[in-house]
């Protein structure tokens, strides 16, 4: 374990930069935390989406309140439920957001396993993700009364449309169990994936430069140690270090967060956290790959920073994906930053765990764990190529005579 | 100890060993001698397999070396022609990685690294990290991380490189201490004086080749010049420099700047008859100084350039 001790000790001697990364961040996160936190309740207020409700289950008064709540905060545009119709109307942007309400769905509401209602956003899909997110807010409360008694369903409605015609502040006080995330929870998660993906870029490629300093590589080759050995503990040390960083920014994350936490589902947290976990093994592989370019220690941070806020822009992590612009979201699903901001999005919004709810959460999470195995597979292919070249062409003697 | 036989290393269309045979005993401090690019580092990174060779075969305590040869390389220390060390690391603990990576048992280690420590009279720069410390001390660091763990055959590639004549007698005196503990090793320099001291025996290397191997006594026995003699004068005419000329058994007669050198072939004993003839001639002189023949007359008369740089 000699190796593995060394590289631990050349990530403390840097500490200095990457506190310096850390508190950087840290300001960072608090301040867009607390900037958004003003924005979203006014810019939200100001829009009204046109919206449209296709009802596939008949009339209820579940539906019933909920339409009366959408036209309270936005437009409604009546179309007919048949494709075409629906097609056109969102081709020629006559509608921000549809949503179609699937058969049974008051039933399976009230047998406690809620159907998902299926949306359509359109246009500007600013104003359609507000849309989607009054109707979310709708049901959420419903089924929180809905969850608390023998209360019936035209009680259940008057109360939520009353708890949602008092205004914002209000609303939170009356969530129970199921709790929205809080939205600087949530906002920290989204953007502790930048923080992470600099950090251990920045911890791997220390350790790795260190290694590949030619005249070292030479003398631990003289070593009876197998190479093999010597990656391994390297991996092994970036690895530890990678999990040590994300132990700490989630712990931050709930000493910062954590009284507001209090009263969402701990299921919620726990995808929240398994996410985030993903997005380090991710870090850790594009740091395996990134380290293999990275020779000197000035284009160390620049490398990170590049790579990191290249990824997180492109997979919105800074810029919220329903604000990015068509052409940039088929590039940005080849991030897998993207299908963090995706599943962290996912998981925020639910409200129930059936598995047909929590499908693309799982999809958001295999898509990033396969970037890190395709990032993985191509950083292993190239340092074997690497270590090959060196000793055919002897580019380390050169290097030594220089 | 070491067999190399017949090793041709090319770099391109470079041949920087051509065909070069190597035999060392056990218990020798072997030097390597030449000037730069003579191809010391090259001959000594093949024997390590460290570098791939085009042919030839390199045995190592009577085994074939490769890169995977972890036994034999368990016995070995090597001290690099450049400072290898980690600058993230004091000291202390760049020595002790090293020597972790021969040495796993964590007690037996500590001993070993403050034998190494003060072996190299690092003693006072434990915590410093090696940016801190002068290009003379980096030497030593560098050559305490190859030796700590006390192996059985060493190579140095010109440690002394940069180092006060203070510190590198320090250095010599421990070079020779670890072969007096059963230590055989292969020192690489372009200091004569410093291997004439140390070596038992030497190779001399130029271009790639081995041009002469042996004890110092032998390779100075090799050559035709023997002592030099170097005479002050203020003036000597012509006729009586022809008259030294003519004295036999002097190869080179030479004067110039007011100083008259002369080189005997080897064995001769001349410095009577030439004062002899000076004084007959009434001609004052100044010092006059007789010098044996070195290393680099050996060097020169070899291969027809100075060895020194
Ligand atoms: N990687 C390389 N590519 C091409 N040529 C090389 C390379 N390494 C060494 N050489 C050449 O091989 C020859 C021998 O080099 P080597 O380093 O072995 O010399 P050396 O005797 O150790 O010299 P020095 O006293 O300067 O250390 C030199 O001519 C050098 O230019
Ligand atoms: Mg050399």
């Amino acid at each position: 374990m000699t190796v593995f001790k060394a590289c631990f000790m050349i990530v403390k001697r840097h500490y200095a930069a990457l506190a310096l990364y850390f508190s950087i961040f840290m300001v960072l996160a608090v301040a867009m935390t607390a900037l958004s936190a003003d924005n979203f309740s006014t810019d939200f207020s100001a829009t009204r989406p046109a919206f449209t409700l296709i009802t596939r289950d008949g009339h209820t008064p579940l539906l019933a309140g909920l339409a009366s709540y959408l036209r309270e905060h936005g437009n409604e545009v009546v179309l007919d439920d048949r494709t075409e119709a629906l097609q056109d109307a969102s081709f020629y942007h006559a509608t921000d957001y549809i949503a179609i309400v699937p058969q049974g769905f008051h039933d399976a509401f009230f047998d406690g396993e809620p159907l998902k209602i299926e949306t359509v956003l359109t246009t500007e899909s600013a104003k359609g993700y507000y849309a989607d997110r009054l109707v979310t807010q709708y049901l959420n409360l419903a089924r929180l009364y809905q969850a608390a008694g023998d209360i019936d369903e035209e009680t259940i409605i008057s109360s939520v449309l009353k708890d949602l015609s008092i205004e914002a502040p209000v609303e939170k006080k009356h969530f129970g169990a199921g709790a929205p995330v809080n939205e600087g929870f949530q906002l920290y998660a989204q953007i502790v994936c930048y923080i992470i993906i600099v950090l251990i870029i920045l911890c791997i490629s220390n350790i790795t430069s260190a290694f590949r300093r030619p005249d070292l590589r030479m003398r631990n080759l003289c070593a009876p140690t197998k190479p093999r050995s010597f990656s391994g503990q390297q991996i092994l040390c970036g690895a530890v270090v990678s999990i040590a960083a994300w132990l700490l920014l989630m712990t931050i994350g709930f000493a910062l967060y954590g009284s507001q936490l209090s009263g969402t589902d701990g299921r919620i947290i726990g995808l929240i956290l398994l996410n985030t976990f993903i997005v380090t093994v991710v870090a850790l592989s594009l740091a395996s790959l990134a380290s293999l370019f990275i020779r000197s220690p000035n284009s160390q941070s620049a490398a990170a920073n590049l790579l990191a806020l290249g990824l997180c822009f492109l997979g919105g992590v800074f810029v919220p994906l329903h604000m990015m612009g068509e052409s940039i979201l088929t590039v940005s699903k080849f991030t897998p930053t993207y299908w963090y901001s995706t599943a962290l999005e996912h998981i925020c919004t639910l409200t129930s765990f059936g598995g047909d709810v929590l499908a693309p959460v799982w999809q958001a999470m295999l898509m990033q764990l396969a970037f890190a195995l395709a990032i993985f597979c191509v950083a292993l292919v190239i340092s074997k190529y690497q270590n090959q070249s060196e000793r055919f062409f002897s580019s380390i003697q050169t290097e030594l005579e220089a | 100890m070491i067999q190399v036989h017949n090793l041709v290393k090319r770099y391109g269309d470079l041949i920087a060993l051509d065909h070069f045979d190597l035999t060392i005993h056990k218990g020798e401090i072997f030097g390597l001698l030449g000037p730069n690019g003579s191809g010391k580092t090259t001959a000594i990174n093949c024997m390590l397999s460290l570098l791939k060779y085009s042919k030839g075969e390199v045995k190592l305590f009577g085994q074939p070396m490769g890169p995977n040869r972890y036994a034999l390389k368990k016995r070995i220390g090597v001290v690099m022609q450049n400072v290898a060390v980690f600058n993230e690391l004091t000291v202390i603990e760049n020595i002790n990685y090293f020597c972790g990576l021969y040495v796993p048992d964590k007690a037996k280690r500590k001993a070993l690294v403050e034998e190494a420590i003060d072996f190299t009279g690092l003693g006072d720069y434990r915590k410093f990290l090696p940016k801190k410390l002068s290009g003379g001390l980096l030497r030593r660091l560098n050559i305490a991380c190859g030796i700590a763990h006390k192996p059985e055959l060493i190579f140095l590639d010109e440690p002394t490189v940069a180092v006060d004549p203070q510190s590198r007698n320090h250095i010599l005196e421990g070079i020779r201490k670890l072969n007096q503990d059963g230590a055989t090793v292969v020192y690489t320099s372009h200091y004569m004086e410093e291997v004439e001291q140390l070596c038992s025996r030497i190779m001399i290397m130029d271009k790639g080749k081995a041009v002469a191997t042996g004890t110092k006594e032998e390779l100075k026995a090799m050559i035709r010049t023997g002592e030099k003699l170097t005479v002050e004068l203020h003036a000597l005419p012509e006729s009586i420099l022809e008259e030294i000329r003519g004295i036999e058994g002097l190869v080179q007669v030479d004067y110039a700047d007011n100083t008259l050198t002369m080189r005997y072939a080897a064995g001769g004993h001349h410095l009577s008859t030439v004062l002899d003839i000076l004084r007959r001639h009434d001609i004052s002189f100044g010092r006059v100084f007789s010098e044996p023949p070195t290393l680099n007359d050996v060097f020169l008369e070899i291969t027809g350039t100075e060895l020194k740089d």
